[in-house]
């Protein structure tokens, strides 16, 4: 304490703005220090934090939002716990469920859309510290892992021993097994292995009452009775908390190959993907940039390619490398027809490594916001027309990136780039996201994720599903603790719900704005 | 609107809070919370810097507290979370950056920092041992030269804890018949520290003595033992002093240059499994990842293993910026990682390049009966 009076004269000096300060410590109301006190019994003091400056670091995630949100929610949790095994989740789910604390799970908190945020404060779990290997089945091809750890580190050790996982999110350097299975998984490999649910063999979950739940039988599949991991896939940490993940694991390849092919013309991009998904060939991988991006990483003065280069299509092939030769000359051949450009070995090896870093470009911006929808491979090129006639309305500065995730769906990763130091001209750009969901619903496909801002899409989505969602939620979680305010339905600090029509009607307003400002530029010097 | 804190503004914004350095820092792995980690300081920052009235509405208490000056000091200055940086942030220089700025406006609180800081100024290392001792491990069977080709730069950790191995480089240099002479008394501490702990008050003073006693010699090439001094040598004093007349080297770049010029060669065989440790300064610091390994390969007998995380993605040993003097728990659990981690390989020895590492590697694999460390000349001498 003495050192910070020292702080405070220095501190004034540096920042005027406000010139405020007050004395650091806790603003707990009193039912947050008996709960704190409760759980210190059960973790111990190491493990739990309760002073705002900690607490504040826990209250966002990858998304950066105006402060001027905080009056709608209160994303700063009350307290943050490190949990340590499912025991004591469960005994610390049952004090909160007792008090009526909201909780929030979070794993590595990669993700844009607020899911490990906290609308009304509560408990925040931090569950990356939950992050061994609990066992490997060699022989059944098996793996089973604690919540925590990344996937880039699981896969990293599975490769040393000879196996691989088969499919990872795009940030699998940050992202937890957790909170991928969580977020309903897409990401590298999902083409040839699926999602993240095709690699679930069972979840030991902690269900909102504090009943510790273990979904299946996990050395076999699951053949007849529901199945229970799919309940949890993709539910946002409404309904439990995932605590032990067993997932498939496959023998390495012997080779992996990546392949890009340059386009003159986005839509020739389009075509052949279209070719490739109706052909025999199953790629690990298909991921598509266009030119835009490009002139971004140029604009940084990061190396790409020729500037002639409308769209990159960028594929991976996996297996052995006597089948590699014959499946690339097949798609040499799809390619050939189109007048692809096939890039250098080096070009494509680059592409390779650059999957995790997707949005190298934001630092241009400097503030990047991502769009993403599923559509039908069949509408893929009119999806493209339409997105770049909307970046064109909107008057943005935004690329196109995306990828196949299977046979029939594409997924676009739409960004576009703007300055979050202007206010206005940020807030209605937001409303970018929400149109390009809505042209994904005309083109007969969907938003990809729920979280906290596009919760009101659920019931677009399933119309009368989202009745029984909503039922399901409301019989596991009868006190309402587990992430309430997400995905099935947004919540206020106040806990009043956000009507979706009303959170609609306000995108429409802002996207109107935006229509009418002038173009954004290219921001030439600043900070 | 908002504090630029020398230019780092830019950066700051620039962050996508991806987490990706997160994974990846030692000092988050050992403390666990978010404040620890390179994103959750960095969004720190960015509140601070972005304070106005509605802080005062909301009541959000964004302050510099104690607790924050902690954090932004618990750091190896290892650089590994600008490796895999989504957004090509240069956050070692960021770091670097913002501890200036605290020091500036008075705010380091570590008291392990300024008494290093202090000690430097007053007796020119940051052991508080006599300056007049720095050239006593010299034996007297090394002629020093009067026509030097070679200035031998020891680096406080050599001259005062780690004699035996400034004493092997110099017999080393002897027998291969290079002819070098030390700094001595009139060498001083590099500053490597004080510039990473952001305390760079009198850093010029010491470059510039530093480089004006090498210029004295008349010798056109400094050898570095340390990768600390070295990594300083290169990339921090072009900053601040105007002309250097030397070539500098490595001393494991140096033999590498002595093997390819034909002037050494390796005559004994050892016959040892051994495993190199990419030490933070020289790997990521200064990019030297190949020579010391060129050395090593190049000794018959050897059989060379690389750890599972080397090169750019190479794991610190936890010494670096202070750690060791201010947070010496953080320290040890580092460096036991990375000697595990050695052991897994199936090494006998590990091999470095920095004193620095070597001295908490050593320190720790001692107590807890783990493989030795051995600095690439102490290695390279037993096979000549």
């Amino acid at each position: 304490m003495t050192i910070y009076w020292k702080i405070i004269p220095k501190y004034k000096k540096i920042f005027t703005i406000n010139g405020a300060i007050r004395r650091a410590g806790c603003d707990m109301h009193k039912k947050t220090q008996e709960t704190y006190n409760k759980i210190i019994l059960i973790t111990g003091k190491d493990r739990v934090r309760i002073d705002p400056f900690e607490r504040r670091m826990y209250s966002h995630d990858l998304a950066s939002l105006p402060k001027m949100l905080e009056f709608v929610f209160k994303t700063m949790p009350d307290l943050v716990v490190k949990p340590k095994s499912s025991e004591e989740i469960s005994e610390i789910i049952k004090v909160a469920a007792y008090e009526g604390i909201p909780i929030v799970p979070r794993g590595g908190a990669s993700w844009g859309l607020g899911g490990a945020m906290p609308v009304s404060g509560g408990i925040v779990f931090d569950l990356t510290r939950m992050n061994k290997i609990l066992d490997y089945d060699y022989e059944n091809l098996i793996v089973t892992v604690e919540p925590g750890i990344t996937w880039k580190a699981l896969n990293d050790n599975l490769i040393k021993r000879g196996y691989i996982i088969g499919s990872y999110p795009s940030s699998a350097l940050a992202a937890t097994v957790g909170g991928w299975i969580n977020t309903g998984g897409v990401g590298v490999g999902t083409y040839k292995y699926g999602s993240a649910m095709d690699h679930l063999k069972s979840l030991e979950v902690v269900l909102p009452t504090g009943k510790i739940l273990e979904t299946g039988n996990f050395r076999t599949s699951i053949f007849g009775g529901q199945d229970l991991n799919r309940v949890f896939f993709g539910s946002e940490g409404t309904l439990g908390i995932v605590t032990r993940a067993s997932l498939r694991i496959y023998p390495k390849p012997q080779e992996i190959r990546p392949i890009s092919y340059g386009f003159s013309n986005f839509q020739k991009l389009s075509k052949v993907v279209r070719q490739i998904t109706l052909s025999e060939v199953v790629p690990l991988h298909i991921s598509f940039l266009d030119g835009y991006h490009f002139n971004f990483l140029r604009d940084l003065g990061i190396q790409t390619p020729d500037s002639k280069i409308k769209g990159m299509l960028n594929i991976a092939l996996e297996g052995d490398s006597a089948v590699l030769d014959i499946e690339e000359k097949a798609l040499d051949e799809i390619a050939a027809k189109h007048k692809a450009i096939k890039q250098d070995r080096e070009v494509a090896r680059h592409e390779w490594n650059e999957r995790f870093y997707e949005l190298r470009t934001k630092r241009a911006g400097p503030t990047a916001t991502l769009g993403e929808v599923f559509v039908p491979i069949s509408e893929m090129s009119t999806m493209v027309e339409a997105t770049y006639n909307l970046i064109k309305r909107m008057k943005l500065r935004a690329a196109i990136t995306g990828m196949v995730s299977d046979r029939n769906t594409a997924i676009f990763m739409p960004y576009y780039l703007s300055d979050e130091r202007k206010l206005i001209r940020n807030m209605v750009s937001l409303s970018f996201v929400k149109k390009l969901g809505d042209l994904a619903f005309e083109h007969g496909g969907r938003p990809a994720g729920l979280g906290l801002f596009f919760s009101g899409n659920l019931k677009k989505m399933y119309d009368e599903g989202w009745d029984t969602m909503r039922d399901l939620k409301a019989i596991m979680d009868p006190y309402d603790i587990m992430n309430p305010g997400k995905t099935v339905e947004g919540l206020t600090r106040f806990g009043v719900p956000i009507p979706p029509f009303a959170l609609n009607f306000g995108m429409d307003m802002m996207a109107g704005v935006k229509h009418i400002m002038t173009k954004d530029k290219k921001v030439v010097s600043w900070g | 609107m908002g504090i630029d804190i020398r230019g780092i503004t830019q950066d700051m914004y620039a962050c996508l809070q991806c987490g990706y350095c997160t994974s990846i820092c030692p000092i988050y792995e050992q403390l666990g919370w978010e404040s620890a980690s390179p994103r959750g300081k960095i969004f720190y920052l960015k509140q601070l810097t972005q304070r106005n009235l509605l802080d005062l509405i909301l009541r959000r208490k964004i302050e510099v507290t104690e607790e924050f000056i902690t954090r932004m000091f618990q750091c190896t200055g290892c650089g590994a979370c600008e490796e895999v940086c989504h957004v090509n942030i240069k956050l070692h220089e960021f770091w670097k950056k913002v501890k200036e700025w605290l020091f500036e406006e008075g705010l380091i609180s570590i008291e392990a920092h300024k008494k290093v800081h202090e000690r430097i100024h007053e007796f020119k290392n940051p052991f508080a041992e006599p300056p007049e001792n720095r050239g006593k491990w010299l034996p007297n069977d090394i002629k020093l030269s009067d026509k030097p080709e070679v200035v031998f730069f020891t680096g406080c950790t050599e001259a005062y804890r780690k004699q035996e191995m400034a004493v092997t480089t110099a017999r080393l240099l002897q027998k291969i018949g290079v002819p070098f002479t030390i700094l001595g008394p009139d060498e001083w501490c590099c500053g490597s520290i004080c510039i990473n702990t952001g305390q760079i008050d009198y850093i010029k003073e010491f470059a510039d003595h530093n480089v004006n006693e090498i210029k004295k010699t008349g010798a056109k090439v400094l050898v570095a033992a340390c990768a600390g001094c070295y990594n300083t040598i290169k990339n921090e004093y072009p900053k601040i002093v105007d002309d250097m007349p030397f070539e500098l080297y490595h001393v494991s770049e140096f033999l590498e240059k002595l093997i390819e010029d034909g002037r050494m060669e390796f005559t004994k065989e050892i016959d040892k499994t051994v495993t190199f440790h990419d030490s933070c300064h020289l790997g990521r610091g200064a990019g030297v990842f190949d020579a010391p390994r060129k050395v090593i390969k190049s000794i018959p007998g050897i059989k060379f293993e690389e750890m599972v995380r080397s090169r750019e993605m190479s794991r610190c040993c936890g010494a670096g910026c202070g750690c060791v003097a201010a947070f010496k728990t953080i320290a040890v659990a580092l460096a036991a990682e990375r000697v595990m981690e050695a052991e897994r390989t199936g090494a006998d020895l590990i091999i470095t390049t920095c004193p620095f590492c070597n001295l908490n590697l050593n320190n720790v694999a001692k107590d807890a009966g783990m493989i030795p460390t051995m600095d690439v000349v102490q290695l390279a001498y037993e096979a000549i």
